[in-house]
């Protein structure tokens, strides 16, 4: 029965005082009669009328785990796991610890006016009748004297995604009240290289592409940048039970990460190479004949050609001599928006100008899908052009990232990528992608690449195969605003450009107000704090905002109104596009707090738009219920609420990728892009012809050779943690109790040839700023790298902000914070 | 009817030491600030996650760490009063908080240390009202603590709240005496070893690997 084997000699009794971090308290806690239990006698069942369970959890963007949450006496008492959960889901310690940032003593409690500066957390307590009126007061000053565009939201509090209730960028209420004010919408520019990239290629709404579903019938899981576990947590599961089926685990990482731990391959490119990774697989799946010909032929555009003379599809006008449509050459048709924000769909805006394909059959060229047998390969002359097969041009883009050529880039062993190519080839393969390799400047071709080589696998829409990020859910998009014109975002980080000139490219805008709706990467979470600073928050008249703690974004409003925490509200959300969730409200709302719904409300009402603000919560969620869709699952908001979880899976198969339909421009898998656009194009400039086909290009700094790295030599990288969901729980004391301060994770090797011990405060440093961490030596960690830990505030550090140190430089298409793509240097901090 | 032998197995197969099961605990137990009974430790580097071995041969993984509920604990052998006693009838050793007078000779005994800590001041709450479950015995000053595997659970039939809250499923409860347990089967299939088996304690905590 016990193994006789004792476990590895390191474990002491001295070591398991380790890693607690445990501090002693000291204060009376409230009495409470004490119960003996003797033996196993059943104790009485605890009466209900003073306990009560409702079933709520968290609204954070990872998985929305629902729980018992108990009540005693009014007041939570725990979260626990909910026995009867359709979809098993356990909240995990951060989920459990939102209990303690529910009852801080450090909540936003009332609505507040600033006193003293931006930042220094002075503040005035205003009644929320004097808090609404002055922000509609500045609200229509601004409005009367620049315009209702030049008040800015940023919304996105991804611990808020609640659809009446939450602050998520395509909530109804929030998206209602924008778009009736006619406000600017901000988009905050993250984790959207990767999503734009796989778009592009794949179609379908923002964040929604090609289904992907792990089954028994996976062979491999290949974890691209992905440190599940710290990150979105209740995906951990899925991991090792597939291990534990026998599936293969493939983790691409740089850093050795749990999921690394526990990889049966562990594959280490050097920071911000992965696109060349992907592009060598893709190559040498060429070479060894590995490519699905018939996937590509029946679901890409592999066989549609491209001119020779401006690389464009050939098109059915190019042999009639009709008319060429002019929606084949313009940027109307592009997505590149969060969630449920409706947006005219490339499929709606389908163009008859077919693109061309050769007939082998007739020996001539065709429309696609009106050849009856379309070929992969070949250049063929139309109109006395050359034109060759997309697929034909994708194999020679990637010809020279040969494994030789490739390992110099990546620093990986060539038969290591000749043997990842191989995995990828044989499918079904789940490619799990995180947002690490993204956030370099080139975390664009990340997404293309991955989504190109799943193409060139025929790894989408078979079963146990594709990227399972998340998938479409069929609201009913009139409930969002069905008389309002609808915005699109623009680029939080081209609003310097708008600041300093008045103009976002050809565009006329430039702010006095922003409204910092529930996001924390407003400020603190986004990148070159100093400047986000002075460039930006400086120049504006007015900032007012909305928020459960102190964070950085909070203490720069100028008014700051009380939001509710989870708990205080009811909503729904929606999870992965399988289920919807009914969140029950779990105690009244403490000291001032409102629910944010009620929020958007007051303010509309203010301004004079109460007009847009007639249904109740519940009749607007019937509404965006009121889909085909839903009606056939057979959900309605009654039900929801009964069932508080409806998994939905059933929907899903077949996946429209399983029928060969893909929601792009050609209806095909576009690793061929006929006409790129960047994901928010305000008229900027890029390379339109480099952005056909995926390709490498290193990242702008985080690269050996730039200035940048030739002055600061590290490669600094942040990391998810067990403790904090981006920044929520970041004061909760169950947190701090395993980690109490900011780190920086250090190879011991580069620690000690810089004369930095173990446990010392260093502070890390480039031109843009600086942040100063306790030092924790970890051989985790690549040589030339250095990992911190995310989501710490300000006030937290001694000294500077993580955030100070990174770049506001981006990719023009993607628009993305480019976290990663950071150069620093660290030495011992000698100041208190 | 055979007594019951309750025990823990910990699959660190599957555990990615996230300290769920700890809060879960501290939330049940209603546990003081400061104080844990259940932590998640490190097995690899010097710091929380981080691995042995020079990058990249790396190695990590975690162990969870409570009371063992020991099978010849060296806390009952010295407690001078009492207080800590093993329950004849599910193998839980228990603390009585009402006989404890604090003098933490079990907890030098102890091979395992840190699964018992000592209430030096009033035990504290940073919420500022009693959290968990209604029939979790109160906290004292001037005695120890540990896990007691939820035994105001195991009177109901339920399972310890550690259990139920792992989100990586790594946790296995049950009955060793009964063959058919659940627990049984996972230890009478999977490899597993034991903390300082050497120190003669019998534990009931098994590590699955």
């Amino acid at each position: 029965m016990s193994g006789g084997k004792e476990l590895k000699p390191s474990l002491t009794r001295r070591s398991f005082l380790k890693t607690t971090g445990a501090v002693a308290g000291a204060a009376a806690l409230g009495g409470v009669a004490a119960t003996q239990l003797g033996g196993l006698a059943q104790a009485d069942e605890p009466s209900s009328s003073d306990e009560q369970v409702f079933i709520n959890g968290c609204m954070y963007a990872c998985s929305k785990c629902l729980g018992e949450v108990v009540v005693r006496d009014g007041k939570a008492v725990q979260i626990r796991t909910w026995k009867k959960n359709p979809a098993g889901e356990r909240p995990c310690a951060k989920g459990r610890a939102h209990l303690q940032t529910l009852y801080s003593e450090d909540r936003v409690k009332y609505p507040l006016r600033r006193v003293g500066e931006r930042g220094a957390g002075e503040w005035e307590r205003i009644t929320w009748e004097e808090a609404i009126d002055l922000i509609a007061t500045n609200v229509k000053e601004i409005t009367e004297k620049y315009g209702s565009q030049a008040i800015g939201v940023m919304s996105g509090g991804n611990g808020c995604e609640g659809l009446v209730n939450g602050t998520g960028f395509g909530s109804l209420l929030n998206t209602r009240l924008i778009n009736a004010a006619g406000w600017t919408w901000i988009s905050f520019c993250a984790d959207d290289a990767l999503a734009y990239g796989m778009q592009q290629v794949l179609g379908g709404p923002y964040f929604i592409w090609a289904y992907g579903q792990a089954d028994v019938s996976t062979k491999t899981f290949i974890r691209w940048s992905s440190n599940v576990g710290p990150s979105i947590p209740a995906n951990w599961k899925g991991v090792v039970d597939a291990k534990a089926r026998g599936a293969k685990l493939v983790v691409v990482d740089p850093t050795y990460t749990a999921v690394a731990s526990k990889a049966d391959m562990w594959i280490r490119p050097r920071p911000g190479s992965d696109p060349a990774l992907m592009l060598a697989c893709i190559n040498v799946i060429n070479e060894e004949g590995l490519q699905d010909e018939e996937y590509l032929i029946k679901n890409t555009v592999g066989p549609v050609l491209v001119r020779s003379d401006n690389h464009r599809f050939v098109r059915l006008s190019d042999i009639t001599g009709e008319p060429r449509d002019p929606k084949v050459d313009q940027a109307e048709h592009m997505g590149g928006v969060y969630a449920a924000i409706p947006e005219a769909m490339p499929t709606e805006d389908h163009s008859d100008d077919l693109p061309v394909v050769w007939d082998a059959a007739t020996n001539a060229p065709a429309g696609l899908g009106q050849a009856a047998e379309p070929v992969l390969h070949g250049t063929f002359e139309v109109n006395g052009v050359p034109c060759t097969t997309s697929y034909d041009l994708l194999v020679e883009s990637v010809a020279q990232y040969t494994p030789e050529y490739t390992a110099e880039i990546c620093e990986i062993e060539p038969d290591v990528i000749r043997e990842l190519a191989r995995l990828c080839a044989d499918t079904p393969v789940i490619h799990a992608p995180g947002y690490g390799s993204q956030a370099f400047n080139n975390g664009l071709q990340v997404g293309r690449a991955l989504a190109t080589l799943m193409a060139v696998t025929g790894d989408l829409g078979i079963k146990g195969g594709g990227s399972p990020i998340t998938a479409r859910m069929y609201f009913n998009e009139d409930a969002w605003d069905n008389r309002i014109k609808r915005q699109r975002p623009v680029s939080r980080l081209a609003l310097y450009e708008a600041q300093k000139t008045g103009k976002m490219g050809d565009r006329d805008l430039r702010l006095h107000a922003l409204y910092i709706d529930g996001s924390g990467v407003s400020v603190g979470g986004g990148v070159d704090l100093n400047r986000v600073k002075e460039e930006f928050l400086d120049t504006l008249d007015f900032i007012f905002g909305a928020d459960i703690a102190f964070t950085d974004s909070a203490l720069q409003c100028d008014v700051l109104l009380p939001a509710c925490h989870a708990y205080e509200k009811s909503d729904i959300t929606h999870n992965g596009g399988v289920m919807l969730k009914w969140h029950e409200q779990v105690i009244e709302p403490l000291y001032e707090c409102k629910p944010d719904g009620e929020l958007y409300r007051l303010l509309a009402k203010a301004l004079g738009l109460d007009e847009y603000f007639q249904l109740t919560n519940d009749e607007l969620l019937s509404w965006a219920l009121d889909s085909d869709w839903f009606k056939s699952a057979g959900v309605t908001l009654d039900a929801l609420k009964e069932k508080k979880i409806m998994y939905l899976p059933g929907l899903f198969k077949p996946s429209l990728p399983s029928q060969g339909i893909y929601e792009t421009a050609t209806g095909k898998v576009e690793f061929y892009v006929d006409y790129p656009v960047p994901r928010i194009n305000y008229g900027q400039e890029y390379d339109f012809d480099a952005e056909h086909l995926p390709h490498f290009y290193p990242p702008s700094e985080a690269w050996p050779g730039t200035p940048e790295m030739e002055k600061y030599p590290f490669v600094l990288m942040s990391t998810r943690v067990h403790q904090r969901y981006h920044h929520a729980c970041f004061q909760a004391p169950w947190m701090l109790e395993t980690d109490p301060e900011p780190t920086v994770r250090i190879n011991p090797a580069d620690a000690e040839k810089k004369g930095i011990e173990d446990g010392v405060y260093a502070e890390v440093f480039n031109d843009r700023g600086h942040a100063v961490a306790k030092v924790q030596y970890s051989e985790a960690v690549r040589p030339g790298t250095l990992v911190y830990p995310k989501g710490w505030m300000a006030a937290q550090h001694k000294a500077g902000h993580w955030s100070e140190l990174t770049t506001s430089k981006f990719d023009p298409v993607a628009c993305n914070n480019s976290y990663t793509d950071c150069a620093a240097d660290i030495r011992v901090w000698n100041e208190r | 009817m055979a007594n019951k032998h309750f025990a823990i197995a910990v699959d660190t197969t599957r555990c990615m030491g996230c300290h769920t099961c700890g809060v879960a605990c501290k939330q049940e137990n209603n546990v003081p600030d400061g104080v844990w009974w259940l932590r998640s430790l490190t097995d690899g580097g010097d710091h929380m996650d981080s691995p042995r071995g020079a990058y990249p041969q790396n190695e990590m993984r975690y162990l969870t760490l409570q009371c063992q509920h020991c099978e010849n604990p060296a806390c009952v052998k010295v407690c001078p009063v009492g207080a800590t006693y093993q329950d004849p009838e599910t193998g839980v050793v228990r603390q009585d908080y009402e006989k404890c007078i604090g003098c933490r000779m079990c907890m030098s005994a102890c091979p395992y240390t840190g699964v018992r800590s000592f209430n030096w001041e009033e035990p504290k709450s940073s919420i500022g009202h009693d959290l968990g479950d209604r029939d979790v015995p109160a906290h004292q000053k001037h005695v120890v603590e540990k896990c007691t595997f939820c035994y105001h659970r195991l009177a109901r039939g339920e399972e310890p709240a550690c259990v139920d809250a792992c989100p990586a499923v790594a946790r296995f409860f049950g009955d060793v005496n009964d063959p058919s347990s659940e627990i049984s089967q996972v230890l009478g299939s999977r490899a597993s070893v034991q903390l300082l088996t050497e120190m003669g304690t019998k534990p009931s905590v098994y590590y699955l690997v």
